[in-house]
């Protein structure tokens, strides 16, 4: 009877090149994409502050946000490095 | 011979510790962005529930947000193979059912101090807050706290202690905004 190995060792690679998908119990881990990162902060800056991610991140970066410690622009603000990921989406999941 | 670390496999063994953590009160799953390769710099956001407040079982009706800012650097200066992880900010955030903020634990150490505060500190919400508290009270909310490093542990412990969240129970509700 053939032994069922997990993903991580039927791949056969060594454990320093797993990745994390590998490494992380999937039901307790997601992966999001710059892109769904994004996405993230334009909804929840759509949700807590009524203005769409672009403009949120426009605004709190030339300083044209009225309260920086309400509560609701802390939340949100939590999401920016999504926005100012120097990091090209496409190229980071080309691997 | 020294063995080679990678940030994957540094981030597997934090997280793995944190999911511990935030196990034992939320079914919700911890969300992390993955762009490749995980490197040294960057800021990378661990949000529990992407970052939308998760129903706490217990007692009271609360609501929980959790999140991280960590970066990856490397072990010193002369070990370039090897990483650990820096926590650059975090957010703990205790809610009522309605969304109404009961108790906020912030730390943003690299933010602009001109306008916000950069030492780890507590706010206690407005609703947690009597109108006629002596000190005050309409803008006690807004009052830094100081608080020293508060880990994601010691909260979920006072969650589970102090505000009997029930520990160890999958919560199914979410409550809306």
């Amino acid at each position: 009877m053939a032994i069922k190995l997990p993903n991580f060792l039927r791949r056969g690679q060594d454990e320093d090149e797993l990745d994390l998908e590998s490494l992380l119990d999937p039901e307790r881990f997601e992966f999001i994409s710059i892109e769904e990162g994004k996405q993230l902060l334009d909804q929840q800056a759509r949700q807590y502050l009524n203005m769409s991610g672009e403009e949120f991140a426009r605004r709190y970066h030339s300083g044209e946000i009225e309260d920086y410690e309400d509560s609701n622009v802390i939340h949100v603000s939590m999401l920016l490095p999504f926005w100012d990921y120097p990091l090209d989406d496409q190229k980071n999941h080309s691997r | 011979m020294t063995r080679r670390t990678t940030p994957d496999r540094t981030f597997q063994q934090y997280a793995a510790l944190i999911d511990r953590a935030l196990g034992c009160i939320a079914s919700e799953r911890l969300a992390f962005v993955h762009p490749r390769p995980l490197e040294a710099g960057p800021i990378y956001p661990l949000l529990l529930n992407r970052n939308q407040p998760v129903a706490l079982r217990g007692d009271e009706r609360l609501q929980f947000v959790a999140g991280q800012h960590l970066r990856f650097a490397y072990g010193s200066d002369l070990a370039t193979d090897t990483f650990r992880i820096e926590l650059v900010n975090y957010w703990y955030v205790l809610s009522d059912a309605t969304g109404r903020e009961v108790l906020a634990f912030h730390w943003t150490p690299e933010a602009d101090p001109k306008v916000m505060r950069t030492t780890p500190h507590l706010h206690v919400g407005s609703v947690n807050i009597a109108k006629d508290a002596p000190l005050a009270p309409k803008t006690f909310n807004k009052l830094h706290l100081p608080t020293g490093f508060v880990s994601i542990v010691a909260v979920v412990r006072f969650l589970i202690e102090e505000l009997r969240c029930n520990p160890g129970i999958r919560s199914g509700r979410r409550f809306s905004k």
